[in-house]
């Protein structure tokens, strides 16, 4: 019982971290921009897709990744100067972005059935080996893979905000975004550079997950839910939360599949949401949400 | 002021209309052709079914013709799309119905059957279909009377391998992996219960979404049943991970899945772990039988590849509605295909020997099914 | 200049009629495609009065056609319900399931009641996938069609009907728009603190419009449940919350003759792009059609934010 229990914790994290990742690009476009990005989830599948079908065409894992990551960010890049900040000069504001992002999200899945049609497709695992054992349960060597990335990009975020001139710009023009811009503090390119890097975070947690669940059409939908229910869990405005709350909901979600019944795996992630909004719509690691 | 708008509305609607809504365009007829419609789920989610039934479709249609056609009359065979959905199955069943067709190949999907089996029920149009749901022709309120089954039905396929499972791999403890589409719903029942006629216990049934990426509740919960075999009845992604994921928590149990799991997406990522997983396969790629030879190499020819297992049921189908309308010399009113296909003589089909009657609208036995194994590709292995 | 209640009315029933002559002329299968836009037209019309008028968002609304469809289909087959009281069953059941999670929902704003109809929205579809008496993920075979005495209705009869509730939904919107509840509902979509100030209570007529559009979804889900004979919980996912949107905002969200039109636009470009695009792109399969609907969505909020109506008439005050 305890040894099953571990085991569907281990196997939280490793989604729960593909979680966060996908939650930190949604925090980090919310901050910058106060936007919510409905279409985080499908630079996760472009990542996945991408690197699966140039690893396919004989290009080694690595360079596939790498070449995929850069172009989600490509795909963020072009989501920021095609849709946002055209709608944005023209005024657009509260529920026309939230409409913009939410096509965003339905073309990029449909560019995707385009050039990769509904067939899934498999990407080798960067370390091959047995399983490792901890404690009593297994993971599969990708799933270290998973979880350095996580590593590597919450130790980047946080460096980056923290310790860099740039970073504390940012976090000054989030904070007052009009005294910002007396200081000629460039709103426009952080938003620019927000969506560039959360695509590409949202890519490098497709590269990394594909070996583990190959890489299907409707991935995006599926992550980008569960990711965006992970950073309102742990706060919107929150980075850390992000952390948190993609693991807490992974974990949950093994948990209570495992506890009480694999059906209401689907299911207990929007409940924790509704909950959250009911009770504390801040989140985890959230202050109190100003009213509009 | 409002007129532009419903003026707009109107010219949207008949403007649609003037679209191709996705129907094949008939070549021009030499003779009083016999027109068979297809509803196939070419498109959607499920193209790769679709797609390999379209292939068989169009060369069987020349075979026909080759053979002198049915009855004297050339074939048509009118190949529609119906995108893997239950409502576009049943519209383009009844734009077929309309256009009083002799009989109807579909369709590919349990629901898009069902849909287009409420038309030609009510319209007495033969029809045959290419999944291996029975419950289809085989409803609580009796056989029904125009609808045919090409597939070696669901009951066959789970004696095959839970035969094989006792029998070979002396297993004791079965636990059922299956997905929540009606695929596997349904699958997973005929499984339950023909492991009970067979005296093999179940032990654990579970159920995953067919967009699972990771199915650990499911296994640990059959681990703790201590199952010594898993039966996977889906045709999703998630079969190969189900594998891989069964082999790193230890399982040395046997693996047999439904012929849904045999994909090339399977061996690519089941890799290694899925060596020795057993399935079953209706054409026998390295030994055919002279008919499968048959369509085998009429197949290559015309497109430069394998037929997907399934492609067969298609082909059969066809042969079998053309040899129908030969069989009543052409008359291709409902009653009079169905009564001679329900006192048909047996017929060496690419799948097996059909030989349907008034009780059994599958008409296949069990050679139509054989055990095969993954070792690269799957492979028959008697 | 201010349009009249009454040229909705007359309005809505010109399109009936239109659609009523249609029928007996053109093929089968696109009278059954005008069935849906119909179906689809109803649900846009109670989403455009939530979100065009009362200024609020849905991304759930799928959900609530869901409700409809299942309601009608367990009281007609396992009850054996006329499927017209099944209807009528349908719409009250959305309403009693919208009125409840309006509670939950209607405290929050924009963003946050965006998440919220979107997660009670998939909540519902996975009730509807796992719960076995309303048959699960196999959903309902069977479901009774409408009939009148012995004449059980066909194709051209559901066109009809579907058309017919939708001349009296653009009546009963366009009286209600039309009147001092329309006014107020435009009031909250302008600021909750202003409308407060004269004296409208948000959250109630935010609770009742948000019932209204569920009644319109339910009735459009007990429509499609008899019409199709099938549902299943797939038919009602957020992809089609997703695409009444779409419909929403192509046709113009505060425009109630936006709803029929932007139905129709994306059902019939939806049918175009699936014939066109894989000759062109062999490798295109699935809904790829929704690259182009999303564009053109980005494009109709850049350009166009009030919809193409608002283009050819319907000035908004």
């Amino acid at each position: 019982m305890i040894a099953a229990l571990w085991q569907y914790v281990l196997a939280g994290l490793v989604s729960g971290a593909i979680y966060a990742l996908v939650a930190a690009g949604f925090v980090l476009i919310y901050q910058v921009t106060g936007i919510i990005n409905f279409a985080q989830g499908e630079y996760v599948m472009i990542g996945a897709m991408t690197a699966a079908s140039l690893a396919s065409a004989g290009m080694p894992p690595l360079e596939a990744g790498a070449i995929a990551i850069v172009v989600a960010a490509v795909a963020g890049a072009l989501s920021y100067v095609l849709a946002i900040r055209p709608a944005r000069a023209r005024g657009a504001a509260g529920v026309a972005l939230i409409f913009i992002t939410l096509g965003l999200d339905v073309a990029l899945r449909g560019l995707g059935l385009i050039v990769w049609g509904t067939n899934p497709l498999s990407l080798n695992a960067f370390w091959t080996g047995s399983s490792i054992a901890i404690f009593g349960g297994v993971i599969q060597p990708q799933a270290l893979w998973v979880l350095g990335a996580d590593v590597l990009v919450f130790a980047l975020l946080y460096v980056f905000f923290q310790r860099t001139y740039a970073g504390t710009a940012v976090r000054a023009a989030v904070a007052s975004p009009a005294i910002a811009s007396t200081f000629g503090i460039p709103l426009r390119t952080f938003a620019f550079w927000s969506f560039v890097a959360a695509a590409a975070i949202g890519g490098l947690g497709g590269v990394v997950i594909a070996p583990i669940t190959s890489a299907t059409y409707d991935m995006g939908l599926t992550f980008g839910l569960a990711g965006f229910v992970a950073a309102v869990l742990g706060g919107l405005e929150s980075l850390p939360g992000a952390l948190v709350g993609g693991f807490v909901l992974g974990i949950a979600e093994k948990v209570s599949g495992g506890l009480i019944s694999t059906g209401w795996e689907q299911g207990i992630g929007f409940l924790i949401l509704v909950l959250v909004l009911l009770l504390r719509p801040q989140g985890l690691l959230g202050r109190a949400v100003r009213q509009a | 002021m409002r007129f532009p708008a419903i003026v707009a509305v109107v010219a949207v609607l008949a403007t649609s209309s003037a679209v191709s809504g996705g129907a094949a365009t008939p070549s021009s007829p030499t003779g009083t052709p016999i027109v068979i419609g297809a509803i196939l789920s070419i498109t959607g989610n499920y193209a790769p079914l679709g797609e390999p039934e379209r292939n068989a479709l169009l060369i069987a249609e020349k075979d026909i013709n080759a053979h002198g056609g049915i009855a004297g009359h050339p074939v048509q065979i009118t190949i529609l799309d119906d995108e893997g959905k239950a409502d576009v199955a049943q519209q383009l069943a009844t734009q077929l119905a309309g256009q009083h067709v002799a009989a109807i190949v579909g369709g590919t999907l349990t629901p898009t059957t069902a849909a287009i089996s409420r038309v030609t029920s009510g319209a007495k149009i033969v029809e045959m279909y290419m999944n291996p749901s029975d419950s289809l022709w085989n409803t609580k309120a009796g056989v029904m009377k125009y609808l045919y089954e090409t597939t070696p039905r669901n009951a066959l396929e789970a004696d095959k391998l839970l035969a094989f499972l006792r029998d070979k791999k002396h297993c004791k403890r079965i636990a059922v992996m299956h997905d929540e589409a009606p695929y596997g719903v349904s699958g997973s029942a005929v499984v339950r219960s023909e492991a009970e006629r067979l005296g093999i216990p179940v032990v654990d049934d579970e159920s995953f979404p067919i967009n699972a990426t990771d199915v650990t509740p499911q296994l640990q919960k059959a681990l703790a049943a201590k199952a010594d075999a898993l039966m996977i009845w889906t045709a999703s992604p998630v079969a190969p991970i189900l594998v891989r994921q069964a082999k790193q928590f230890g399982f040395t149990g046997a693996i047999a899945g439904t012929t849904g799991i045999v994909s090339d997406n399977f061996v690519l990522v089941a890799g290694k772990d899925g060596y020795g997983v057993y399935s079953d396969l209706n054409l026998n790629l390295v030994h055919p039988s002279p008919e499968q030879a048959r369509f085998l190499s009429l197949y290559r020819a015309a497109y430069h590849a394998r037929p997907a297992n399934f492609a067969s049921f298609a082909w059969d189908a066809a042969h079998l509605i053309a040899l129908a309308i030969d069989g009543t010399r052409g008359n291709t009113d409902g009653d009079a295909v169905t009564a001679w296909l329900q006192t048909m003589k047996p017929y060496q089909g690419t799948t097996g020997r059909f030989q349907f009657t008034a009780a059994d609208h599958n008409g296949l036995g069990p050679d139509a099914v054989k055990m095969a194994v993954e070792n690269g590709t799957f492979n028959v292995i008697e | 200049m201010p349009r009249s209640a009454a040229s909705y009315a007359i309005g809505g029933f010109v399109l009936f009629a239109v659609v009523a002559i249609a029928v007996w002329f053109i093929p089968p299968y696109y009278t059954g495609l005008i069935t849906l836009v119909g179906i689809y037209a109803l649900v846009t019309i109670g989403l455009n009065l939530f979100m065009g008028y009362a200024g609020q968002v849905s991304l759930g609304q799928a959900a609530f056609v869901g409700v409809g469809a299942y309601t009608s289909a367990v009281l007609t087959v396992k009850l054996q319900w006329s499927p017209w009281l099944g209807l009528v069953a349908g719409g009250i059941g959305a309403a009693i399931v919208a009125y409840v999670l309006s509670f939950v929902a209607l405290r929050l704003r924009e963003n946050l009641l965006a998440l919220a109809t979107l997660a009670l929205g998939i909540v519902i579809n996975v009730v509807f996938n796992q719960w076995d008496f309303v048959g699960g993920s196999s959903g309902f075979s069977s479901i009774p069609s409408f009939a009148i005495g012995r004449f059980t209705f066909d194709l051209r009869a559901h066109a009809i009907l579907s058309w017919l509730l939708v001349a009296l939904g653009l009546a009963f919107a366009g009286a209600l728009v039309r009147s001092n509840y329309g006014r107020s509902m435009i009031a909250i979509s302008a600021g909750e603190l202003g409308a407060a100030s004269v004296g409208i209570d948000a959250l109630r007529l935010k609770r009742q419009t948000f019932v209204l559009s569920a009644i319109y979804a339910g009735l459009a889900g007990g429509v499609y449940a008899s019409y199709q004979t099938y549902i299943d919980p797939t038919s009602f996912g957020f992809l089609l919350s997703v695409n009444f949107v779409l419909m929403s905002v192509i046709g113009g969200l505060r425009s109630l003759w936006g709803a029929p039109l932007g139905a129709a636009i994306v059902v019939a470009l939806t049918q175009v792009l699936q014939s066109v695009v894989p000759i062109v792109i062999p490798s295109a399969r699935g809904d790829f059609q929704s690259f182009f609907l999303g564009a053109i969505l980005i494009a109709m909020l850049v350009f166009l934010p009030k919809g193409l109506v608002s283009r050819f008439g319907e000035a908004r005050a």
